[in-house]
């Protein structure tokens, strides 16, 4: 904390509130106003002369007058330089009686006839209005993802179920070119519907609202091989880890994440059983995850291509999915301001994915 | 219930096409099934509360209530059906194309008794309807349809 000492230089601190950026105020300990800069003005419409010793409590809305005194009977106990309010919305009321929404922060002033309080403050208007038109927008896409969920994969159904039904209704079965046809129009429509099933979860990734909770990652391991069970089995897989750290995330993200990753790595499997290997190094600021596989391995020329939706690096009859996985995968570190990356730095067998996820998710 | 009284199901939905897939799935059930159909929450309620043209309708021993309709969807539907103590015991099985997270827990808190999202498949679809009707009708155990 750095404190201003009057004595030194009066003007010079005068001079610097007033061409500060943002409008200053400074209170004294019962709340009187006792100086003011031109962004003051500004932003309240008050005058220097309509301010200057009166009660600070004429710039505050009335509704938050009644615990105006004791948040700064508060602040005066504890003096430190810091923003005010957080986690609540701030407003400052003008001389036309309209509210302003605004972010404080407040600097302890030491001078020889005790201590004041200098509040610095930032019209937050614009931001808001940015804030609300993404809530907005994320609205809107929730309510597109609701669309594609719904409506759009009725009608992929009713091809599938009537082409069926039709291939039934007639006396002797369907064959021959008939029936190739009918084959193409069903797997078509099918492969639509898991087509706009995978959109729907890329767009859920990036929308969804996370709630960042302790995430022991051994048990959402254990969730993973669970729902993973039948191709573990069959694929002879083993999976390592042991002892993987606690973490804030959101948990959903964190077994869909894994899950991916695995199922990535028992689906691209080389002729060996699959081996995969999970382990976390705890760096200065951030976990990084590493998956690491000994399958078929990608080549770093793709490393990037891997993490676009609905790029795949093998035709349709070698394997099946849409390429969605990783483009989830890395959707959902981000959310979490992670990085998530193919690691090519080693000429190992098989695949190595890292991922970051930060210890205080700001 | 009686054995050789058919089974009533009410299936409430606005979708030809699902009707006519829910119809074909019931014809070779091993059960006697009487399928009604009305195409929107407000006309279920009619028939549910006997009123309007549905004065002769028959109390169904099962509910299959899609989520998305006109005029009143079948959420609502569900809310009134739960608070109601003539309506209330009568299962009701959400079948609906939406997998959302969201309509399957609201759907939970209004009280259904099982949420199912159609297949896209027709032979699963036709599975998915049999076993709906088997499952409540022979191997759960269900309250006097006359309380």
């Amino acid at each position: 904390m750095k404190n201003v000492d009057f004595h030194t230089d009066p003007r010079l601190f005068e001079h610097a509130v007033e061409s500060a950026p943002n409008a200053m105020i400074m209170v004294d300990a019962e709340g009187i106003i006792i100086l003011i800069n031109k962004q003051t003005e500004n932003l309240f419409g008050y005058t220097r002369n309509e301010l200057i010793s009166e009660r600070v409590d004429k710039l505050v809305p009335v509704q938050f007058r009644d615990k105006h005194p004791q948040h700064r009977d508060n602040f005066l106990h504890n003096p430190a330089t810091r923003s005010m309010g957080a986690g609540r919305d701030l407003y400052g009321l003008r001389k036309d009686g309209t509210e302003v929404p605004i972010e404080i922060g407040l600097s302890p002033v030491k001078t020889e006839d005790g201590f004041f309080v200098l509040a610095s403050i930032v019209d937050i208007t614009e931001r808001k209005k940015a804030e609300e038109e993404i809530i907005r927008s994320n609205q809107e896409l929730e309510q597109f993802a609701y669309v594609a969920s719904h409506d759009l994969l009725e009608p992929v159904r009713k091809i599938v179920g009537f082409t069926q039904l039709f291939a039934k209704s007639f006396d002797a079965p369907i064959e021959g070119k008939s029936e190739e046809y009918m084959d193409y129009v069903i797997d078509g429509a099918k492969r639509m519907q898991v087509l706009i099933e995978d959109l729907l979860q890329y767009s859920r990734a990036g929308t969804t609202e996370l709630d960042f909770q302790d995430v022991d990652l051994n048990v959402v391991l254990q969730e993973v091989e669970e729902n993973l069970e039948l191709s573990i089995k069959e694929t002879n897989a083993e999976i390592r880890y042991n002892k993987l750290p606690v973490i804030k995330a959101h948990k959903s993200f964190m077994v869909r994440l894994f899950q991916n990753l695995i199922n990535n790595s028992l689906k691209y499997r080389s002729d060996a059983a699959p081996h995969i290997e999970i382990y976390a190094n705890q760096k200065t600021r951030e976990w990084e995850f590493v998956v690491a596989d000994n399958g078929l391995g990608i080549d770093p020329e793709h490393a990037q291509r891997i993490f676009i939706i609905f790029q795949r690096l093998h035709g349709k009859s070698e394997y099946s999915g849409t390429g969605i996985g990783l483009a989830v995968c890395r959707r959902m570190v981000e959310r979490h301001n992670g990085k998530m990356w193919l690691d090519t730095s080693s000429d190992r067998h098989g695949s190595t994915f890292k991922f970051t996820i930060p210890f205080e998710i700001v | 219930m009686a054995t050789g009284n058919p089974v009533e199901i009410l299936l409430v939905d606005d979708d030809a096409g699902d009707v006519e897939m829910t119809r074909e799935s019931l014809k070779n059930s091993k059960l006697h099934v009487h399928l009604s159909h009305v195409s929107d929450g407000q006309e279920c309620m009619e028939y549910l509360r006997r009123t309007g043209k549905y004065e002769e309708a028959r109390k169904p021993d099962m509910v299959l209530l899609d989520l998305n309709m006109p005029r009143k969807d079948g959420r609502q539907v569900l809310e009134e059906m739960k608070k109601d103590q003539y309506l209330k015991k009568i299962p009701t099985v959400i079948l609906t194309t939406s997998g959302a997270e969201a309509d399957v827990n609201q759907t939970y808190d209004l009280g259904a008794n099982c949420y199912i999202k159609k297949p896209i498949d027709f032979e699963q679809f036709k599975k998915v309807v049999n076993e709906i009707a088997d499952f409540w009708f022979t191997v759960v155990k269900l309250p006097n349809g006359d309380n």
